[in-house]
This record gives structure tokens, sequence and C-alpha cells, in this order.
């Protein structure tokens, strides 16, 4: 977590803050912006954006060069993300906090229905909580995963028909076999 | 008469049509009495005694000699005339105001008129001046001196303006003729475009007293394309109208603009303008053009907009994990 993140060379321009008005121009800055986007929650195992105050961040506010992305300009990024099947909204944040998939739910689904085949553990029960935080997933890439695309992803699984999922008394004490088909 | 038949005092006599009453100083020398009296008798032989009598009374009550010196101070302000009162007095007075502005007036444009019946000898010394020097460029001895000269004299005259007198149904067509024969000497120096504001104001310098309205400006320019004149009539998206020659292409407009941004660093409209002695409006116009074509790209900050090279469009991230 406190190892840098090496930003390329184009978070250095001043105009890459500035929403450009040029179509071509506009459309490779949104791209590069969910590019370096992903990246950077990829390399620090991030999963939910909170636009407003991630603009205080160094992702977003280079004190280097004195530019910080205005939250429309952030906002759009999301939004074009968003059509790309990269981020999602939290509908209820009224666009100010988003998902942001650098793996797509589906992916998260495959990688822990593998993981659960893999290490013998097909038809017996697991908590989501054990899951995200459990000692048994120490290490792993879901390992930390957050709890609404961990259960995007189980909801996957359902419907798949690789999992079934029972109710507990809260959200992390639900519980989740697996069928251990090699989905 | 010797004598004075009353009291027998000696009387000199002197002829009256010499006496020089201009110079009082001088007459009361000559014509000083011998023996020095403080009265003067007058004697009235033909009667008329109580009338001067009368006069001199009223002449001694004004005592006129003591308002000499305030009168010829201070000129008479409240002498009522009641001819001058009520309102054929105010009318008066308007009408008087009048003539006397109009008296100066024509004083004023005396030498107006005068130049203005000059205008075409003094254009065509111009011209010969300034093509005298265009054959001194051609054979190469010219100096910065006799260029900045040549352009002073460009910018002097047209020898025949246009009218719409002179011209009539076809006026604004000889018009656009005109402007672009003037122009050519410009648009080259001024890099291919000027905007119509500039335009008005030089052509009408050189038009001198024969000046155009901006609507005939606007419509001369319309015809530019009819009229097969290499020049071109441009209304940008901001309403900014320019002329800008045919052979200067957005193209080129596009590369001296980057040229400066990759040489001098990122630029504003401001900083361009100065460098290129443009507008900056017309330079606003042109970046924005520029940027459209996705050359250039802005960025927006507390110090203002500022135009840099296009990294963002060609950038790629060669990542190493």
């Amino acid at each position: 977590m406190t190892d840098l993140f090496n930003f390329p060379s184009i978070h250095n321009f001043p105009p890459f803050y500035t929403l450009q008005t040029q179509p071509t121009t506009r459309q490779t800055q949104i791209a590069l912006w969910s590019e370096i986007i992903l990246a950077y929650f990829m390399h620090h195992k991030l999963y939910r954006l909170e636009l407003s105050e991630s603009l205080n961040g160094e992702l977003f506010d280079n004190k280097g060069i004195k530019r910080r992305l205005k939250l429309g300009t952030l906002q759009c990024i999301i939004d074009a993300m968003v059509k790309q099947g990269t981020a999602e909204w939290d509908l209820q944040s009224k666009k100010n906090v988003a998902l942001i998939y650098w793996r797509k739910p589906e992916e998260w689904a495959t990688i822990i229905n593998n993981w659960v085949f893999n290490s013998g553990m097909t038809n017996s029960i697991l908590t989501v909580y054990e899951i995200a935080h459990g000692d048994i997933t120490e290490g792993l890439d879901f390992h930390g995963l957050d709890q609404t695309i961990l259960l995007k992803s189980l909801d996957i699984l359902v419907k798949r028909g690789l999992a079934q999922l029972f109710q507990g008394t809260s959200t992390e004490d639900m519980g989740v076999k697996f069928f251990g088909t090699n989905g | 008469m010797i004598k004075c038949e009353m009291c027998e005092a000696d009387l000199r006599s002197f002829d009256v049509n010499n006496l020089d009453f201009e110079n009082d100083a001088e007459t009361s020398k000559n014509f000083k009495p011998t023996v020095k009296s403080d009265f003067v008798r007058l004697a009235f032989r033909d009667g008329g005694s109580n009338a001067f009598y009368e006069k001199l009374k009223s002449a001694m009550a004004a005592k006129e000699w003591e308002k000499v010196h305030e009168t010829s101070n201070i000129k008479v302000t409240s002498d009522f005339d009641p001819g001058l009162g009520g309102l054929v007095g105010i009318i008066r007075n308007a009408e008087q105001s009048q003539k006397e502005q109009k008296e100066t007036l024509n004083q004023a444009f005396k030498d107006l008129d005068g130049l203005m019946a000059n205008t075409s000898e003094m254009v065509k010394l111009a011209e010969s001046i300034r093509n005298k020097l265009s054959k001194e460029l051609d054979s190469g001895t010219s100096t910065d001196e006799t260029s900045a000269f040549r352009t002073y004299l460009i910018e002097l005259g047209i020898p025949n303006p246009v009218t719409k007198d002179s011209a009539g149904s076809t006026y604004h067509k000889e018009l656009a003729r005109q402007l672009a024969e003037f122009l050519d000497n410009f648009l080259e120096k001024e890099k291919g475009m000027m905007s119509l504001t500039d335009i008005y104001c030089l052509f009408n310098r050189a038009r001198g007293v024969a000046l155009i309205s901006p609507e005939d400006l606007y419509k001369a320019c319309s015809q530019f394309e009819h009229l097969n004149l290499p020049m071109r009539l441009r209304k940008f998206s901001s309403g900014l109208m320019v002329v800008e020659s045919v052979h200067h292409s957005d193209e080129q407009i596009a590369q001296r603009i980057l040229h400066h941004i990759k040489t001098k660093g990122p630029l504003t409209a401001i900083e361009l303008a100065s460098l290129d002695k443009m507008s900056v409006v017309l330079v606003n116009e042109q970046l924005q053009m520029v940027e459209e074509k996705g050359l250039i790209c802005k960025d927006e900050s507390v110090e203002g907009v500022r135009f840099y090279d296009n990294l963002i469009i060609n950038f790629r991230w060669e990542r190493n994990n």
C-alpha cells in the first residue's frame, strides 16, 4: 500500500486537467484518465471512488504543476467509464460515489469460483466476511474486495448455478455454498 | 477782437480747425492763458445761456470725468435696451450667436477646403514617391527606413476613391475591386488575415474624405468571391468577421501558431498576438480554429487560458508492469 504509483508523464501536463473541447482530444483525454484511474486503483487495491474527497488526493490534485481536476470533469470521466463497463455509479450518491471495476464482477466471480475449486472447498459453506476478510483468503487477489462488488460477483455465480446464498443476520453473516463445478 | 468787451481781459485768437484734440497736453500748452485764473467767463451775446447752463449742470452732476476709468475697464454689461428685451430679444440673441458660430466654422474650414482641393495632387505625389521607392526596392538598394516610408505612403491614399456618385449601381462592386487592390498590400504583412474593423479604419484613412459606411464595406467584401478577387470574407463562429487572402490557408495559420508554441513554449492569446503583432480578437479566433483541428490543446487555470502543443491526442502510456 505504501509503495508509490508511477504516474505517466501526461499526468504532469497542465492541459490534461482542463476538459478539452475538441471531440477527438477530449475522447483521448477521458480514455487516458480512465486508464490511470484503473491502474491506480488496481495498484492500491481500491474499489470505491468518492469523487469530491478524491479531488484532494494525489490522483487528481497535482501539486507539482498546481493543477486539479474539477468535479464536473471527473464525473464526465466516470460517466464514460460506466459506459465502458469499468465503473458503476452508486445510485444513492448522486454521482459522488462510484465503484471502480479494474476487474469486472464477472471476472471476480470466475476468480473466486476457481479458487474454491482449486482449494477443495467444494460443497462447504463460507460466509461473505470469510471470503473478503478471512485468513483463508489472505494474500489472494480478492482479499479485501469491496462488499458490494463481492455480492454482485456471488450473484453472478448463483445465476450460473454454481453457488447458493443463505440469508444470515447481516450481510456479512450471509453464507455461500459452492457447488464446485469449474466454471 | 483783442480784449473782452466785459472785463477787458486779453483775448488770444486761434484757428479752431487746427486744434489738436487728440493731443490734449500739447494743445493746452500752446494755448495756455498768460494770466492764470481759477475761473472761466463765458459770454452769450445771442442768448442760449439758459440752455447751456442746463447742460453744464447735468454734466457736472453726472461727473462723467470720474467714470471714465471704470467704464473703460469693465464693459457695460447691464446696458438695457428695450429693443433687446422679451421674446424678440431672445430670438435676436440666438440669431446673433448663430451668425458668430457660422463665421468661426467658415474660418476653420477654409483650410480644410484647401486641403481637400489639393487631395488628388497630394495622393499623386505620394504615388510617384512610392513608385520611385519600389524601383529602389527592386534594385535591392533599399534600407529599413525606405521600406518603412513606403508603408506610410501605401497607407496614405487612394487616388480616385470610388463613390456612390461616380459608380452608381455598380458601387459595391467597384468598391470591392478598389478594396481588393488596396488590401493586397496589407494582407501579406498581416499574415493573410485582417479583421473587418481594422480594414474599415485603414481603408477610410486612405480614402481621406470620401468615407464609406460599415454597411458599404460589408457589402463590398461580400462581393469578393463573385468578382473572383483573391480574398474572401469569413465569419468565425463567434461572429467576428475577417477578410483573408485566398493564398493563405488555415494550414499555414496552424503551422505558424504551432511553430510559435514549439519554440516559445505554451502561449496565451495575448502573448501570441504581441509576437505576431496581430489583434487579440483575431488571434483568439485562429487559436480556436487550430484547437478544433486537434493540433493544440488548452489549459484553463487561474492564470487564464494557455495553449499547448497537443500531447494528449498522441499519448500512449507505456507501462512497465
